[in-house]
Order: structure tokens, then sequence, then C-alpha cells
């Protein structure tokens, strides 16, 4: 999924893609109004987050650009005063959700989430991606970016998602570290075994019951990570 | 507001002028009566005066003829010289003890003159012979007298009593004055020219312009006008300068004493040729300058009290607004060191699991590099916590400055308020635990219901952060929460030194900090349980301190709608 991100503030945009990337989308960023609307344009991505205080064009008025040619687009607004956020449902500009500064990384993270799961419910129905795929005693809702097991609901990540989907995909055989890049991080990223071993611990800790004897994340030394029913 | 100002400056400036006019326009009034009064006062007083010095010139007069009148009064003879060569006297007349003209006598050596002066007299020998009350009498010791030396020149004789007095008369227009005296029995009459005796007086008054006090008058100069009228109203001489209008009437009048006492005085002088200090223009004016005085000053309050306002407003938006400059490098300290934490969390998570891996394995632990310490964790972590304890504060004075501004708002939406309360006593737990807290947590409010999650979270966390502050000596945190039909109700609770009675409602007041040992070293802004008051009234509810047997319990109630 790609998410374009218009803040001018360069270190608050790059810790903002920082954990889109993280969570497993694609970012597009713009430095002001003019750019974020001209990236919209040329790059259609899946929804925008935009910042209101802005040089050139104003979030306010990106958003309604936006509008003009797409009403579906979820656009999430970014800013330091509430009483803009009062300003951005009152003006019914359309925003589906907005972010408060000064804002954490986990309230990020839920609203991204929210929105994604909004999106991929109303995604038409393709043929690869089921709407749940069970791998043990673990039930995984790819739409919802959630997994089950029992009475337990697990939180997941839209990467979490990609990399369970691709174990199940091929289910019985090892996907090597460098599949699991290509297709949950991307072409573009340069490959790092630090970051993919992290981030499967971590995922481990998430869906395992026992991380230490993983039954659903299972290591190929040397190779890659396999599921096996 | 404005307007209240507005009214209030016009009623301070308004009230004392009316106040004053009144006041002015009364004081004026009796000015003007006091002003009348003395001014008439004034006026008779110098008709008084004038009329005293025409007595004092009959009285002069009858004491030269009551002194001359002793060597007259046995002789006829000398009489009738007397009344011939005495300028003033005009004719004589005397009466026997029996009432009978005895002179001038009756027959060819009576005179036209005597004759028509006995025909005039008629009246005046009968009244004086009755005695009747008509005569002025008066009773005199002719010793008192000084002789005349123009007439006489003899030694006194012994003192006799002696009757005389005035007696006028009008034949025609003509007034006539007989002066009479008694004595020996007889009745001695001396008529005097009219003509003479006016000439007289008129020399004692001042000239009609008289600048060089000939007179024992006062001039009057162009202010008044004094005017002498005899018995048929016409005026025998005036004097002043000032000249009355047709039909004006005199200010002041005075009736002349015996003999003149159909006579009379008139005073004339300009009505409004005084001027009282408290005049109508002179009240307009005072009252204008009051008024533009007190209107200056109103205008200077006002001034004063809007630029109070404009600064005040002022300090309100400069603190909003370097509140939300610090937003954003507040966003970024807070995100990335979230970002930093969450890496270090799954950098030591890996490694524990690479560790047990490799020990499971049995491959030597020296092999490995590490690179994350639990302690940089706990190093993020407070930093973290910090920059969040910044955000709780700028909140706090975001809303502060806004509840004075204008006026905070509630944004309710659906949720769980023990996710909220959860979510808030976790981000404090760590920070408390570490100062050896216990918890008593039990949460009862799991439906969903429409709140403001902000208003919740801001109200919790400011209680919470006292808690940390005031109550850590307690080391102990209970917090449980309920649900009524309409109503949550969430108490928080501690073991600290508790709150005193006559602070309990004083502590939900702006800046107001409870002054003590256990206080006096903690850093705090005062706001947090005014703005924790004010958002849970605006939440329908209620936020107080009840009574607990040790430390500080805050109930709070809000209104929690099912529907929204």
């Amino acid at each position: 999924m790609k998410i374009l991100v218009a803040e001018d503030d360069q270190f608050i945009r790059e810790g903002i893609v920082e954990i889109l990337q993280s969570e497993g989308y694609t970012t597009i960023v713009a430095n002001d109004g003019q750019e974020a609307i001209d990236l919209f344009a040329d790059q259609k991505p899946d929804f925008v987050l935009l910042d209101i205080m802005m040089p050139e064009i104003d979030g306010y008025e990106v958003c309604r650009r936006i509008r003009k040619t797409d009403e579906q687009i979820p656009v999430i607004f970014i800013s330091a005063k509430s009483e803009e956020i009062d300003k951005v449902i009152g003006l019914e500009l359309g925003a589906d959700d907005f972010i408060v500064k000064p804002f954490g990384t986990r309230e990020v993270i839920a609203r991204i989430r929210a929105i994604t799961r909004r999106c991929l419910a109303k995604q038409p129905n393709s043929t690869d991606t089921p709407k749940q795929i069970t791998m043990k005693d673990l039930t995984v809702f790819p739409n919802e970016l959630r997994a089950q097991r029992g009475q337990a609901i697990i939180e997941l990540s839209l990467r979490d998602i990609n990399i369970l989907s691709l174990l199940f995909q091929k289910k019985g055989r090892v996907v090597s570290r460098d599949d699991l890049f290509n297709e949950c991080w991307g072409r573009d990223y340069l490959p790092n075994s630090r970051t993919l071993d992290q981030h499967i611990s971590k995922l481990r800790k998430q869906v395992e019951l026992d991380p230490k004897d993983p039954q659903i994340i299972q290591t190929v030394h040397g190779v890659g990570y396999r599921f096996e029913e | 507001m404005q307007k209240r100002v507005i009214i209030t400056l016009l009623i301070i400036v308004l009230i004392p002028v009316l106040l004053l006019g009144v006041m002015g326009i009364r004081l004026a009034s009796n000015e003007q009566d006091v002003i009348k009064h003395q001014q008439s006062s004034l006026y008779l007083s110098r008709l008084e005066n004038i009329d005293s010095i025409i007595s004092g010139y009959f009285s002069e007069l009858e004491k030269k003829i009551l002194a001359d009148s002793i060597y007259i009064s046995n002789d006829l003879e000398k009489f009738a010289r007397y009344v011939k060569e005495e300028p003033i006297a005009k004719n004589g007349i005397v009466f026997d003890v029996d009432g009978n003209r005895i002179y001038p006598q009756d027959g060819k050596s009576l005179s036209e003159k005597e004759r028509i002066f006995i025909e005039k007299s008629r009246m005046f020998q009968q009244e004086a012979l009755n005695e009747s009350p008509g005569i002025e009498q008066q009773v005199q010791t002719r010793a008192s007298y000084q002789v005349s030396k123009s007439f006489f020149k003899a030694p006194q004789s012994i003192p006799q009593p002696v009757k005389y007095g005035w007696y006028t008369w009008f034949s025609g227009v003509e007034q006539n004055h007989i002066f009479w005296w008694k004595t020996d029995g007889k009745t001695f009459g001396l008529e005097l020219f009219h003509a003479r005796l006016i000439s007289d007086i008129i020399i004692l008054l001042p000239s009609v312009s008289d600048t060089q006090q000939r007179s024992k008058v006062d001039s009057v100069g162009e202010t008044a006008l004094i005017k002498l009228i005899d018995n048929n109203n016409s005026v025998i001489y005036q004097w002043g300068e000032y000249i009355p209008q047709k039909q004006q009437k005199y200010s002041s009048m005075l009736l002349l004493n015996n003999p003149l006492n159909s006579w009379k005085l008139e005073y004339y002088t300009n009505p409004k040729s005084y001027n009282p200090v408290f005049n109508l223009f002179n009240i307009l004016g005072v009252l204008i300058a009051i008024g533009a005085t007190l209107g200056g000053l109103a205008y200077y309050l006002y001034r004063e009290h809007r630029r109070e306002i404009i600064l005040g407003k002022q300090r309100v938006n400069f603190v909003s607004q370097v509140s939300h400059e610090l937003k954003t490098p507040l966003t970024n300290i807070r995100m990335y060191a979230e970002l930093l934490e969450n890496q270090l969390e799954e950098e030591l998570l890996h490694e524990e699991q690479q560790l047990e891996e490799h020990c499971s394995e049995g491959q030597a632990q020296q092999d490995q590099y590490y690179d994350a310490d639990p302690k940089y964790l706990k190093h993020i972590k407070i930093i973290s916590s910090e920059s969040q304890r910044l955000s709780r504060l700028i909140a706090n004075i975001l809303n502060f400055s806004k509840s004075t501004k204008s006026g905070l708002k509630i944004h309710k939406t659906q949720g769980e308020i023990d996710a909220v309360v959860s979510a808030v006593i976790s981000k404090f737990e760590p920070l408390l635990g570490a100062k050896g807290f216990e918890f008593d947590i039990q949460l009862n409010a799991r439906n969903l219901v429409f709140f403001d999650h902000d208003a919740l979270e801001q109200i919790l966390n400011n209680l919470l952060s006292n808690v940390e502050k005031y109550a850590a000596s307690g080391k102990y945190l209970a917090v449980s929460t309920s649900q009524g039909n309409e109503y949550s109700t969430i108490t928080v609770q501690d073991k600290g030194p508790g709150i005193p009675a006559s602070e309990h409602l004083k502590v939900f007041r702006p800046f107001y900090r409870i002054s003590s040992k256990l206080t006096d070293g903690v850093s705090g802004t005062g706001i947090g349980l005014s703005i924790a008051k004010d958002l849970a009234i605006l939440h329908g509810g209620s936020l107080k301190l009840v009574p607990f047997e040790s430390g500080a319990c805050f109930k709070l109630i809000i209104h929690t709608p099912v529907n929204g």
C-alpha cells in the first residue's frame, strides 16, 4: 500500500515515514502543499497524511483539491492545534481521521491500521487475498490486520500479514530470506539480515504460543523460514 | 462585556454630574433668595439712612425753635417779631388757656397772609386745643436745647417741661407744616415755609451725580436711582445715574418719619445687577467641566481596561502560540524516542531469542555481538515518558488558555471507559512502580458509551500526576471505575499526606497550590485540578474530593450516554 505523507517538518516527516515503512507501507513524501498535489496526481497513493500548516498551499486546500479528483481516498490530518481539527471536522472536508501533535508511534500506528482496515474492506474481493487463513491454531484475517487464537485477538501490521500470507501460500516449502525481503519489504529495500531477523522475532512473540519453540514460523538455518501444517 | 463596561462608566460619569446639577440648582436658588434678601435689606438700610438724615434735620429744627421759644413764649411782641424775621417761619398763631386765639388778633391789623393762614389752620386750632391724637406730641425739657445764637443772646432759664409737636395738613396740593409747643397754658403754632424745608433737605442729599461726596449720604452712582416722592406722588428730588425702565417697580421703598410721614423714598436698581456665583450659566459651566473631567477619567479607565484585556489576550495568545510551537520539537523527541525504544526492544527480543537458540544448539556465547543494552532501553523510556509528561503540561496550558479564551469543547465519541483508564494507568505504571507503588485497580466500566476520550485522559493524567508528585510517600494507588445508566464514576485514591478539609474547595482554584513542607519542593503550575474540574463539568459531571480515612480520594463522575 502506498501512502503520501505531506509534512513540512523534515524530522516529523522522516519519523512518520519510518513508522509507516516498519508497518509495511510504501511511502511518498511531499515537503509542501504543491508537491503533495503533484505527487498525488502522479503516484496515485492509497491514502494521504496531511499536515495543515504547510508553506505554499495549506493542508485544507490540498485536501479540497484531492477531493475534486478522488472522493473516496482516505485523508488523515496532522496538526498541532486542536482548533484546526475542529475546523477540519466543521468544514466537512471529508477528513477520515486526525492526529494531534505531539503524537506517539502507537497512536500513528493505531490510526493507520484503522484506515488500512477500511481500505481493505472496501477493496473488491481479489482472488489472491483470502478472507481468512488458518495456520495451525491461529486464524489470520488479512483484511482486518488481525489474527485470532481462541478468544485472544492479535493486532498485526500490514507487513506481518504479508509475511504470514507468503508463508501460508508456500506452506511446506522454505521461503528464502531474499524472497521474503522482495515480497514484504519491496525490491527497493536494501536487504539487511538484522532487520529481517528482528522483525521475525517480534512477529513470533505475537503469534507463537512459545516464541522459543516456534510452530508457525520455523527457522531453516542458512536458508530462510517455513510454515508446515 | 464591552457594553457592560461602557454602561458602568457612563453611570460613573452621569450620576455625579446629575447630583451636582441638582445640588447646584438648589444652591443657586437659595443663593438667589439670600442675595435678594441681602440686597433689599441693603437698599432699605440706604433708605433708612436717608430717612434718618431727614429726621435729623427736623430734630435739629425742633431744637432750634424750642430753644428760641424760651424767649418768645412770654411775649407776644417777641413772637410776632420772630415770625416776621425768622426766615423759615411763615406764620405764627397763639392760643390762650381757654383756647382763644390771642395772636394774630382779629381786627383790621390782620394782614391778608394772616387771614389766609387762620383760615387754613382752622383744623389745627381745633385739634391743638383738644389735644387730639392727630397731633404728634413730645415732652421735652427745654434745658436740653442750645439757644440759637442767630436770634437771641441770653442766659439759660430754669428748665421747664414743654409739650411740642408737628401738625401737617394739606390744603389742596399744598402741604403745610406747623411746629407747635405749649407753655404756660398757651399753645404756640409756627407755620414753616414748605419750600424752605424741602430745599434744606435737598441740600443734605447727594447731587444727581455726586462725585465729591458733599453729603452724608453715599452716592449710589450708576447702579441705582433714589427718588424722594411727596404726598402727591410727584418726585421732589432724585439722585443716582441708573435709569429705570418704564413701568419698573422700585426695588425698595420706605415711608418717611414724621413730619413728612406721607412722603416716601423709592430705590430703583437693576434687578439683575447682582452676579451670583451659582447662576445657571456658571452651574452649566461647572457641570460641563466636571462631566468632561469625569468623562476623561472614565475614558482613561476604559482605555486602561481595554489595554489590560488586549494585553491579557495577547498573553494568552502568546502562551498558546508558544505551546503550539513547542509541539513540533516535542513530537520529534517523543516519536524518535519511541522509535528508538521499539527498535531497542526488538533488538533485545531478537538477541534473547538468538541466545536461546544458540544455547540450545550448544554454541559459544562469545561469538555473539551485542549492541543492545537493557540500560539503553531504560534511558530511552525515561526520555519517552518525560516527553509525554511535557505533552501533558502543554495540553494543560493550552486547555487553560482556551478555557479563559473561548471555552473548552467536548467531542464525544463511542468507546470504553476502562480502555482509556487502563491506558493512562499503564503510562504511569513504570514511573509509580519505580517508586515502589502498590496498585489496586478495579475496572468495571466496559460498556460502549459516548465520551470525550481526550478529556477523560487529561483529567486522569492530572489526577495520577498529582498522586505521583504529592502522594509518593503513601506508595499506594487505587483506581476503580463503575458505570450507571447515564453516568460513569471513576475514583482515584492514594495513601499520601492527604488534603486538609479547609483546602478541599481551594485546590480546584486555578494557580492555587497548598503550601506545606511536602509540597513546597514539588514543581507544578497549579492549574491541573482546575482544568480537570472544568473538563468534568463540561462533560456533564463533577470532580470532587471525598473524605477518606488516609490520603486523598478524588471522585470523578462524567455523563456517558449509551447513544450519542
